[in-house]
């Protein structure tokens, strides 16, 4: 049982989806994330056991290995499909159980900001740590981010910043969600900011890579 | 120093796609690949974005070069005309020699920009995250192009031009943008502002160039910019 949970991480990491695929080559002609996941739901595995066992631990390292920068945008887009197609399999099992998601993550790019790859990626590697996003697109004002808190009741929310221009719209959001919610945990990440940053604006935890993110999240659950 | 008496002129223009030099190696290396490590779905996908993308891109172009001269002030603005350019000291210390300003505006149009999103909230992510590099390479190349032309103009009165600076970048508020789009025509290449400031089409870019006959254009900017937190430096 161990070793098809080992073997749907392993495609997940390396973004093999199906037995169709043709990448990566070694993997050429052998199951895919798809296959090996509907041989361990024939073998009696729970869908929550192949969640946690098998898709969020490829996500782990393809995030690990992005934070290592041994793997870049596209390995992470393709580790993504890659669990997708299995999540297709376990999510009609998953349905009845609302408490399936660890939390809820309400993730945005900071008002007057467009870039979204780098929230893009955290938000699929947060996924794929078992959280829900909610994503609020770019751009997104102090108002919406607030408005989303009020949706989304004990949400964490996370916010990033590609500019050293936008900066100061970061620390506008944070400081208002911070007097608004005292308790709402935030999250921010983005090229230009650092820790000292992230101090001085008054949020919870910097991530300086996406992985940082999933396990300040992982923190949180734990010790709810 | 020479004055040729330039008088405030705007020009617009449409630049073609095979004007511009965009190829796989840079759009590769532009994802943070080193080329040989790129994988092969990758490798093959950029080919395929690079083929598609040329019946997808409209760029429109072109600057407006402000009658009046630059004044420096000492609160690290810049003056020119009606324009008063809060662009810091990096900026300013770049354009301190310039004689006049040229505003400038660049765009690839939204169909590149349309189909990669479409591709990456659907079926084929990493095609859409490889179209958007590439439409963000394309848009600075075209902007490298226009750069020549105004470069090329510039040297006909004996001039030469700055680096090109763009609100947002090397410490320039980006809601400056507002105050650069004022001079130009509305709807400038077909580009609009949104209340932020964020121009429309995305794959737009925008700023200004100062010429003059005792300005300098560097080939590494991250030379003269000490911005250690910039994203383009830390790339």
């Amino acid at each position: 049982m161990d070793q098809v949970l080992g073997q749907i991480a392993v495609c997940v990491e390396r973004g093999k989806i199906n037995m169709a695929s043709p990448f990566p080559p070694d993997l050429a002609g052998q199951n895919g994330a798809e296959e090996l996941t509907q041989s361990a739901l024939d073998a009696g595995l729970s869908a929550e056991e192949i969640l946690n066992q098998g898709l969020i631990v490829g996500m782990q390292k393809i995030g690990e290995k992005f934070r290592n920068n041994e793997a870049f945008v596209p390995d992470v887009l393709l580790a993504a499909k890659a669990m997708n197609a299995a999540m297709k399999l376990l999510e009609p099992l998953f349905k009845a159980d609302a408490n399936r998601f660890k939390g809820t993550l309400v993730m945005g790019t900071v008002a007057g900001d467009l870039h979204d790859i780098g929230k893009n990626l955290a938000s699929m590697i947060i996924q794929g740590a078992g959280w829900k996003v909610v994503d609020m697109g770019v751009d997104v004002s102090t108002e919406k981010f607030l408005d989303a808190i009020k949706a989304n009741e004990g949400c964490v929310v996370g916010m990033s910043a590609l500019l050293t221009t936008t900066m100061a719209n970061m620390e506008q959001t944070v400081r208002a969600i911070k007097e608004a919610s005292p308790a709402t945990k935030v999250i921010v990440g983005g090229a230009p900011l650092s820790q000292e940053f992230a101090d001085k604006v008054g949020a919870d935890c910097y991530c300086p890579d996406p992985q940082r993110g999933a396990e300040f999240l992982e923190s949180l659950s734990a010790g709810a | 120093m020479n004055d040729p008496g330039i008088s405030d002129q705007t020009i617009e223009t449409v630049i073609a796609f095979d004007e511009i030099a965009v190829d796989a190696a840079s759009l590769i290396q532009s994802m943070g690949y080193i080329d040989s490590a790129c994988p092969e779905p990758v490798r093959l996908t950029v080919e395929e974005a690079l083929l598609e993308a040329a019946p997808h891109v409209d760029i429109r172009g072109g600057y407006r070069i402000l009658p009046d001269d630059v004044r420096l002030e000492n609160s690290g603005e810049i003056e020119c005309g009606a324009c008063r350019f809060k662009v810091g000291k990096v900026i300013k210390g770049q354009l301190r020699r310039a004689r006049r300003l040229a505003l400038f505006a660049i765009t690839i149009g939204d169909a590149l920009e349309t189909q990669a999103r479409d591709l990456l909230r659907g079926d084929d992510p990493v095609k859409g995250y490889v179209l958007d590099a590439t439409a963000s390479l394309i848009v600075e190349s075209a902007a490298d192009r226009l750069h020549e032309q105004l470069r090329n103009a510039a040297a006909e009165w004996g001039w030469k031009t700055t680096n090109r600076f763009s609100p947002g970048y090397c410490g320039w508020p980006v809601e400056q943008q507002h105050i650069l789009f004022a001079q130009l025509p509305a709807k400038f290449c077909g580009i609009t502002l949104s209340e932020t400031a964020l121009m429309h089409p995305i794959k737009s870019v925008s700023g200004v160039i100062g010429l003059g006959d005792g300005v300098a254009y560097h080939p590494y900017p991250c030379d003269f910019c000490n911005r250690q937190d910039c994203y383009k430096r830390k790339r």
